[in-house]
């Protein structure tokens, strides 16, 4: 399905586990789309494109199986979706949005998603991340941008199909950044026993001797 | 170490505290053996020892012991361990915790703690007088030099650890409702009430065990809600501990207290325990902990008194030793006097006499105590003296004796009494520990009923209860507790179920406190003699306060630097009223004339390990790597850092160094293809019916008629004038544009056009999107870089006169989509190939395969710099410093006259306008083979002058151009634009200037010409 | 330390922020009108005051919105934020002209001088 040829942002990485505590896997080559435009003259085109209502408060997501909605700013969303399906969103809304002034920009290669799973997973978090992570002001259903330690990320709480008792943490994150953050994350769950990663970034800034 | 050979516990009481009888631990101090128990201190294992004398002083290596029990004392400083990577010194040893195979050694002492020759600053204490150190600056000339290395070496207490810290440290961020700190009886009540809200409650204890004074103190018929007092606790406890939105911590303390009710909690997860136990934990944690409301439950924190003698070791506060005896069942002394101002500290006399101990005086500076203590000592046979005062102690290592006598407002009246004793407890009063309340902003107030200062007025979202308030009554401590608890939640939208109980009665078994202070007691010895410790760890006298006064030191915040009083690791936390207390008599003006000085976090000393949290190492910063990242290090290449990113910067084959491998990646480029990983370039996509007069007030240069399909180079400039980036923007369409920036620039760039977007011009129709990193681009470039290109795209003409400079094409490689911008930065017929980014490595591999019959070459940053160097193109940030104006960089055709650009004012301004400005030029030396290294001053003449040549530019890129077969540089230079042609000369340090001739800045045109 | 309200996404730690200095200064419609001095008064000049102080802050990490808040900057004490474009809830001192200016300190409300012990 996905063109071999490609190579997601941590290929290099396998999913790393701490018990039940916490999973942490790289979801690769999720389609994202960011929407910039009115909300008056998306909402409609949206629906229309995607099914997915839009989201007009700060931390509210409509997060639907095949495609999430995510609110970043006033004018301002992410459509997350799956692998391929970033073109033809990117097209169909273009073409229902005409007319209007927007800016649809397909930034699937921009990022990456890394999912987060288990019972300390909030816990976690909190060590990198700094606004309100308990349950009631952050559900599922929420979908925010923030720090998680120097990088910038959205960070999605959502349904777990696997898990009942868990929700799935979503950490979108630039492709650049993707190691690190991962090498953060895993040290973070050094507590429950996650494996020590060392960041690939970490090469000689001089001339071997 | 064995237990038959640890010294036997002759201190320690068969029963009572907390400490776990069945669970003995050995450990070792000083290279001898000892035993304690689980839920001991080091302190309070080796006074159950009889060990008193633990440290040296810091100025006068003066002996040391214990005169607290827990964080607030001063001199008890020891070193733990003896790994050179793990050790740790400056730990109290009243807060040090046993575990099994413990190594603790006194420092600041040498050769051995009881024979230091450091000892010799203590005879020598009347030439080393408060602002000694000052003084050597002030003093004959030479005298800081001479002085400077003796105070160097004295300087400091224990060693630091040589080697790396092996340990693990983490932040942790919380947001609750209310955090308690704090965990006394009123503590407790807050926090159990806040939490029967349903909010989220956190509740930090500095110490192993919650409880607060409860644990240091006999029980009595004292009663909590009609329990006994520990009992109360152990409900409470349970209760909070049966909530899941209750956070409890123990061994951490709030370290500071910042604006919003933003609170750092300073945790200790595994230095209480052996290695072996410590699993996974980091050593310490910082709470960063957002708090809707913050109860302060910190205390109080007992003083000491002023008088001759005392600080020896044996000296200990009167609540001090209830704490020992209570908490970890040790008798400090067998023999003691009780030296205090007030009721409170009798205490001390009834209790260590129930224990067994022989009270052999309770000296009491006041005419007046309480007459139930009178009527108390005396049942018990305990001699008392009031209106007197100790005028001086003996014993070197430990406390032999006291002398006692009567005085009055004009010093000593009677002949002084001597009176043996191993033991003495001192109390000047209690001090609320009103620390992180002034952290908070709030004010403070000083109490003359309570000799004290108190909260007065809150800044933040603050209350302090209990102590900490100046409630010292237990019934009082308790019912604000409750109070507080839920006023708190209800504040913070939580109310509590108004059905709890209604509590049963408290009440304290002690006396209601009462306090006359004494600040500084008089001796009948010649004032010379006196020596009276206000400060403990930094060795400040009574008399050093004086002098500071007397010098003109006399506010509260010079005389506390003057003399450094409280400025040690222990800030004072005992110590600080009583340096108050004393300047207020030297200077006759009422305490609260005289205010306190700032608190200021930390609280107490915490590791930097815990202020670094994770983000160490690796850790540290991210280094942001880019889709070829894996090629360029399978290819051995030199990395550096460029803003976040890291770029190859020079691909070295084997067997060559960094200039050869240089050399040989920019005649590649030059002669068949080059290729660069430009991915890093910020990338900006543009779009709205107004993105072109948008781009138009950004850009120095006109961009109303760049047409569909072609790209043009744009400079930016601050309001100032000044360039402060650039880069090519392509037009997609008429509404529609791809900007590129520098790669340090790319967020500055967004953040810039939002800015004036959003705030200066909201009315314009335009959107902008980063898409840095949805691309990876491969920038071919080079005579054979067309037909590398023509075999590479399946749809797009390659042929550079149908595909001309500065235009763009959109199509595909081998079926993958791709964008080329012909474009470049080299002189040299470019592609600049974007592909989306999880396309990257695939097209760097195959670039390399498809372009080995063009001799295809890898080139760093490096070659790219050197490649620019020789066409004479600037790169923002080498040659710019943000003081240049694009007409200093010799740009003046890319500033428009037609229309106004952020900037555009600022360069008609007088100065901008000064033909004298650095200007942008060429430098050619005048031996071709000598490269300038960069940075090199400028000066006019062959000959520097005396005293100051004047400096008229200097150099900021400078190479060996193997194009050109000889150096090359690019320098500022005042005036430069005019003086084409001019020689001059660069300076050198421990050599001759270097001549060379200013030219233009594209040396490729000049060897043009020349050929 | 700041927690600071941005007016979009509520409040957050102040890392998420980037700092934009002196709130309520319009650039000039037409640079071209203006003296040096004028000119270098807008690009140079700042209030600097103590006590309420309107300011702008950008909310980097999070909505990357431009927006203003009324700082005391005798006690790092939040009155107000507020988006661009709205006038400033409290008359701010620094937008008083002159000598009638009141005291940047008197400015502060007392509902919002907050804390109080209790």
């Amino acid at each position: 399905m996905i063109d071999e040829r490609r190579v997601s942002p941590l290929a290099h990485r396998e999913p790393l586990h701490a018990g039940d505590f916490a999973h942490l896997a790289e979801d690769a080559f999720r389609g994202i789309v960011m929407v910039r435009a009115a909300p008056i003259h998306l909402a409609a085109p949206l629906q229309a494109v995607t099914g997915r209502t839009l989201p007009i408060r700060a931390g509210h997501a409509d997060l639907g199986r095949r495609c999430a909605v995510l609110w970043l700013g006033p004018d301002e969303w992410a459509i997350m979706t799956a692998p391929d399906a970033a073109a033809q969103i990117t097209q169909e809304l273009s073409a229902e949005l005409t007319g209007y002034h927007h800016q649809i920009v397909d930034v699937s290669d921009y990022n990456t998603v890394l999912t987060l799973r288990g019972s300390r997973v909030r816990e976690l978090l909190a060590k990198l991340i700094t606004i309100d992570l308990h349950p009631r002001h952050f559900a599922r259903g929420t979908g925010v941008s923030t720090l998680c330690g120097k990088a910038q990320v959205w960070l999605v709480c959502r349904e777990d199909e696997t898990s009942a008792r868990e929700p799935l943490f979503e950490v979108v994150v630039r492709r650049s950044m993707a190691d690190y953050l991962w090498c953060l994350i895993a040290d973070a769950g050094r507590e429950w026993a996650m494996p020590v990663q060392d960041p690939i970034g970490q090469v000689p800034l001089h001339m071997p001797v | 170490m064995s237990r038959q050979s640890a010294r036997r516990a002759q201190n320690r009481l068969d029963h009572g505290g907390l400490v776990d009888r069945t669970r003995p631990i050995s450990f070792s101090f000083d290279g001898k053996s000892y035993q304690g128990f689980a839920g001991d201190t080091l302190a309070s294992a080796l006074l159950a020892s009889g060990v008193h004398h633990v440290a040296r002083s810091f100025k006068y290596h003066r002996p040391r012991g214990f005169l607290g029990a827990g964080p607030e004392d001063p001199g008890a400083l020891v070193r733990v361990g003896s790994d050179p990577a793990t050790m740790v010194v400056n730990q109290r040893a009243t807060e040090v915790e046993l575990f099994d195979g413990l190594e603790a050694f006194p420092q600041n002492c040498w050769p051995s703690l009881r024979l230091d020759f450091g000892v010799v600053n203590d005879l020598m204490h009347r030439f080393l007088p408060a602002g000694f150190y000052y003084k050597t600056f002030m003093g004959p000339p030479g005298s800081w030099m001479f002085f400077e290395p003796f105070i160097r070496r004295a300087a400091g207490l224990g060693p630091a650890p040589s080697a790396p810290d092996p340990a693990r440290y983490e932040h942790m961020n919380r947001h609750c409702e209310v955090l308690v700190i704090g965990s006394g009886p009123a503590g407790l009540a807050a926090a159990r009430e806040a939490a029967r809200s349903g909010a989220r409650v956190i509740l930090a204890e500095e110490s192993a065990a919650c409880g607060g004074r409860l644990l240091g103190e006999a029980e009595g018929d004292a009663l909590i809600e009609g329990m006994a007092p520990r009992a109360w606790r152990g409900d409470v406890l349970a209760e909070l501990a049966a909530n899941p939105e209750v956070t409890l911590l123990t061994r951490t303390s709030a370290s500071g207290y910042y604006s919003q009710n933003w609170v750092t909690l300073f945790e200790n997860c595994t230095d209480h325990l052996p290695p072996s136990e410590a699993g996974h934990l980091p050593r310490h944690r910082l709470w960063r902990v957002r708090a809707a409301q913050v109860v302060l439950a910190t205390g109080a924190i007992e003083r000491p008194l002023v008088f001759h003698g005392n600080d020896r070791p044996g000296v200990m506060l009167a609540s001090a030793a209830r704490t020992y005896l209570h908490r970890y069942g040790v008798r400090a002394g067998s023999n003691a006097v009780i030296f205090a101002n007030n009721d409170d500290a009798w205490r001390s006399a009834f209790d260590l006499h129930d224990a067994g101990a022989h009270i052999a005086a309770i000296i009491d500076t006041r005419p007046d105590p309480a007459a139930a203590h009178r009527e108390a000592a005396e049942a018990h046979g305990i001699g008392v003296r009031t209106g007197a005062t100790i005028v001086a102690t003996q014993g070197r290592g430990h406390i032999r004796s006291i002398d006692v006598a009567a005085f009055d407002a004009g010093g000593v009246t009677g002949k002084p009494e001597r009176i043996a004793c191993d033991l003495l407890c001192v109390s000047g009063g209690w001090s609320p520990n009103v620390a992180l309340f002034s952290q908070s902003g709030g004010s403070l107030r000083y109490d003359e009923t309570l000799a004290a200062f108190v909260p007065d007025e809150a800044r933040q979202e603050v209350v302090a209860i209990g102590a900490c308030a100046g409630d010292f009554a237990l019934a009082e401590a308790v019912s604000r507790g409750v109070e507080t608890g839920r006023t708190a939640a209800r504040e913070a939208g939580f109310v509590a179920s108004a059905t709890d109980p209604v509590a049963g009665e408290t009440r304290d078994a002690a006396l209601p406190y009462r306090v006359t202070p004494a600040w500084e007691l008089p001796s009948n010895l010649p004032k010379t003699r006196i020596r009276a410790f206000v400060d403990y760890q930094n060795d400040v006298t009574a008399k050093d306060l004086h002098l500071a006064v007397r010098e003109g030191y006399g506010a509260v915040e010079h005389a506390k630097r003057y003399t450094t009083t409280g400025m040690g690791t222990d800030q004072g936390k005992i110590v600080g009223v009583n340096a108050i207390g004393v300047l207020s008599g030297v200077l006759d003006k009422p305490i609260g004339e005289i205010g306190v000085t700032t608190y200021r976090p930390p609280w107490r000393p915490i590791s930097f390990g815990a202020v670094a949290g994770q983000h160490v190492g690796g850790l540290f910063h991210p280094r942001r790597t880019t889709a070829m990242h894996d090629w360029h290090v399978e290819n051995g290449a030199v990395f550096e850092t460029v803003g976040d990113w890291l770029r190859a910067r020079v691909y070295p084959q084997p067997g060559e160094d960094f200039e050869a491998a240089l050399q040989r990646e920019c005649r590649a480029a030059r002669n068949a293809v080059g290729v660069l990983d430009a991915s890093t370039l910020g990338k900006i996509d543009i779009r709205g019916k107004d993105a072109r007069s948008f781009l138009n007030r950004i850009y120095t240069n006109a961009w109303m008629k760049l047409e569909p399909g072609r790209c043009r180079y744009g400079l930016m400039t601050n309001e100032d004038g000044m360039v402060f980036d650039d880069g090519v923007t392509a037009c997609l369409a008429d509404d529609h544009f791809h900007m590129t920036t520098t790669t340090g620039g790319a967020a500055r760039v967004l953040g810039w056009l939002e800015e004036y977007h959003q705030t200066e011009w909201p009315d314009l129709e335009v959107y902008m999107t980063s898409v840095t990193e949805q691309w990876a681009v491969a920038s071919i470039c080079g005579p054979r870089a067309p037909e590398l290109a023509a075999d590479l795209f399946d749809d797009i003409d390659a042929d550079p006169e149908r595909f001309p400079f500065m235009s763009h094409a959109s199509g595909h490689i081998d079926g993958v989509p791709a964008r080329v911008f012909r474009i470049s930065f080299t002189g040299e017929v470019s592609y600049e190939i974007n592909v989306p980014a999880s396309y990257g490595l695939w097209l760097w591999r195959t670039l390399m395969e498809r372009g080995k019959p063009y001799g295809i070459t890898p080139y760093g940053t490096e070659g790219m710099h050197l490649l620019r160097a020789e066409k004479g193109f600037i790169i923002v940030g080498q040659e710019t410093d943000g003081t240049l104006t694009p007409v200093d960089l010799g740009m003046g055709w890319a500033v428009k006259q037609s229309a106004d650009f952020i900037g555009k004012r600022s360069l008609t301004r007088s100065d901008t306008a000064r033909d004298d400005r650095l200007q942008l030029v060429g430098l050619l030396t005048a031996d071709p083979g000598f490269v300038i290294p960069e940075g090199s001053q400028i000066i006019a003449s062959g000959r520097e002058q005396s005293p100051r040549t004047p400096m008229i530019g200097h150099v900021t890129s400078s190479y060996f151009s193997p194009t050109l077969e000889r150096s090359i540089a690019l320098a500022l230079i005042a005036g430069g634009h005019g003086r084409m042609g001019e020689r001059i000369h660069v300076a050198r340090r421990g050599a001759d200037p270097v001549p060379a001739t200013i030219t233009g800045t594209d040396f490729l045109a000049g060897l043009k010409e020349a050929s | 330390m700041f927690r600071i309200r941005c007016p979009y996404c509520g409040e957050r730690d102040q890392i998420e922020f980037g700092y934009g200095g002196e709130a309520h200064i319009a650039r000039p419609a037409d640079p071209d009108a203006l003296s040096d001095a004028q000119w270098a008064d807008y690009v140079f000049m700042r209030t600097n005051t103590k006590g309420l102080f309107a300011e702008r802050w950008v909310h980097s990490a999070g909505c990357r919105r431009w927006f203003n808040a009324l700082r005391d900057t005798a006690t790092d004490r939040f009155v107000a934020t507020y988006v661009i474009g709205e006038a400033p809830p409290l008359p701010v001192p620094q937008l008083v002209p002159g000598d009638q200016a009141p005291d940047p300190a008197e400015a502060i409300p007392e509902e919002a001088a907050g804390g109080g012990q209790r």
